[in-house]
């Protein structure tokens, strides 16, 4: 045993870390060529965390319970949980009224809405831990491939669309939401019937926006015209609202049109979230998406 | 290798720490990075390679829990925890100056090398607002956290790991 113990340490410092360095840097190119090989580990190893953060999760959401309430925690929390996710369902087909109403006339005559997004199944999930590298706007959700839910399937939270399950493990999955740098979701513009690129933008978002860009010029958009997904996008089911359209202007190379984007979900009170447990199957020629 | 089974208990507490409580604790849309601090504290009191290890260790875990490749942020974790080993000569025992300036520095590296991996890949090129925006107050929340959780961790250190350090 000391013998091994001295061994281990006989070894330079410095060439232990150009060997792990090279490894890692390995590591990194392998995990992006072989994506497909490397998941499962990712998330059989990951999903160990998983009960970890939601135990956590629910201690300090018990805390919080306690802290506010003395009589029948348990009891106020059980109904107020069922309340919740009612309230959700009712947000949901509110939004859904007002949409109509708004814009009853021209929508059934353009689009001809066959399916709207309170018809699709849904799952309800919390959101047990959260990427804290400052940079990305990522959370983990406590429900996986236990609970029948698979990779890109759409996120919404009453009013609009959330984001896209990125990865699944047997006990938790993780979701990238829409106002991440890296998400990109093709929209369609209501009442101008134009298509856009919705991406998220993390300098945009002290200001409370997203970005809109390859608008055609064409298109005759105004302020406060809503973005809902298009019906041409890969992953992300039609008609699912993202939000309201401003600060529409003509992009730098002149080809397009940019604007900003105020997102229908308070991202910042985010907790519990809905997953449409419809996976979009259409062909896939809209790849700029991720 | 009790000593490397206790920063990584540390390390997993922290982590745990990190990505549930601290969310809600956000500060200017910040999470203190207390994975860091476990890697400086192991390497500024252990050495090179416990740091280098611990960070290592540290950063794989965010990257199976979060990240999209595997081994972007093992690396620069593993650096920060091999580079806080060259102090290690200078270690006393319940000092939080230099751990503290080593937190700090630390975490800028680690904030700057997060803005080339996730925003400078995506063509956003204005560094001094993500400066503003995520580099300083991350490494100023990582500090005053730090501060407290290093006086933590040193404690176990100097009572449970530094007698047996003696004995061998």
């Amino acid at each position: 045993m000391e013998n091994r113990y001295k061994y281990k340490f006989n070894i330079e410092p410095k060439y232990l870390l150009l060997f792990s360095t090279v490894i890692l840097v390995v590591l990194i190119f392998l995990s992006y060529r072989f994506q497909d090989f490397f998941r499962p580990l990712k998330t059989r190893a990951a999903s160990m965390f998983a009960p970890m953060q939601k135990g956590i999760a629910v201690v300090s959401d018990y805390l919080e319970g306690v802290s506010d309430n003395f009589e029948d925690v348990e009891k106020l929390q059980k109904e107020y949980d069922s309340l919740k996710s009612d309230y959700e369902a009712l947000k949901i087909k509110y939004n859904e009224i007002l949409t109509d109403s708004y814009e009853y006339e021209e929508l059934r005559a353009l689009f001809k809405l066959s399916q709207t997004y309170s018809e699709y199944e849904t799952v309800g999930a919390n959101i047990i831990a959260s990427d804290t590298t400052g940079y990305n706007s990522v959370f983990t959700l406590d429900k996986g491939s236990d609970d029948g839910i698979k990779r890109d399937m759409n996120v919404i939270a009453g009013s609009g669309l959330v984001g896209i399950v990125t990865e699944v493990g047997s006990n938790y999955c993780v979701v990238r939401s829409i106002i991440d740098d890296n998400s990109n979701v093709s929209g369609t513009i209501l009442k101008a019937a134009d298509s856009c690129i919705v991406s998220g933008n993390l300098k945009l978002l002290e200001e409370g926006y997203i970005e809109v860009t390859e608008i055609p010029l064409s298109s005759e958009v105004r302020n406060n015209y809503q973005v809902v997904t298009s019906s041409l996008s890969s992953k992300y089911l039609p008609d699912i609202l993202i939000g309201y359209i401003s600060n529409v202007s003509v992009s730098s190379d002149g080809l397009s049109m940019n604007a900003r984007l105020t997102p229908v979900v308070d991202f910042s009170k985010l907790d519990t979230v809905l997953i449409i447990t419809t996976l979009k199957t259409a062909p896939e020629e809209t790849d700029k998406e991720q | 290798m009790l000593d490397f089974v206790i920063y990584a208990v540390e390390l997993l507490i922290c982590f745990l720490l990190q990505s549930t409580v601290m969310t809600k604790l956000e500060i200017a849309n910040t999470v203190p990075d207390l994975i860091v601090i476990v890697a400086v504290a192991a390497g500024y009191q252990r050495g090179k390679v416990h740091g280098m290890f611990i960070g290592l260790l540290g950063g794989l875990i965010l990257d199976f829990t979060f990240g999209s490749l595997i081994g972007v942020y093992a690396l620069v974790y593993m650096f920060i925890g091999y580079c806080s080993g060259f102090l290690t000569k200078y270690y006393i025992k319940y000092d939080t100056l230099l751990p503290a300036a080593l937190t700090a520095v630390s975490e800028f590296a680690f904030t700057l090398y997060g803005y080339v991996v996730n925003m400078l890949v995506n063509g956003r090129f204005d560094i001094l607002y993500y400066m503003r925006r995520v580099m300083f107050p991350k490494v100023f929340y990582t500090l005053v956290v730090g501060v407290i959780l290093y006086k933590l961790l040193d404690l176990v250190y100097v009572s449970v790991l530094m007698p047996v350090k003696e004995e061998v």
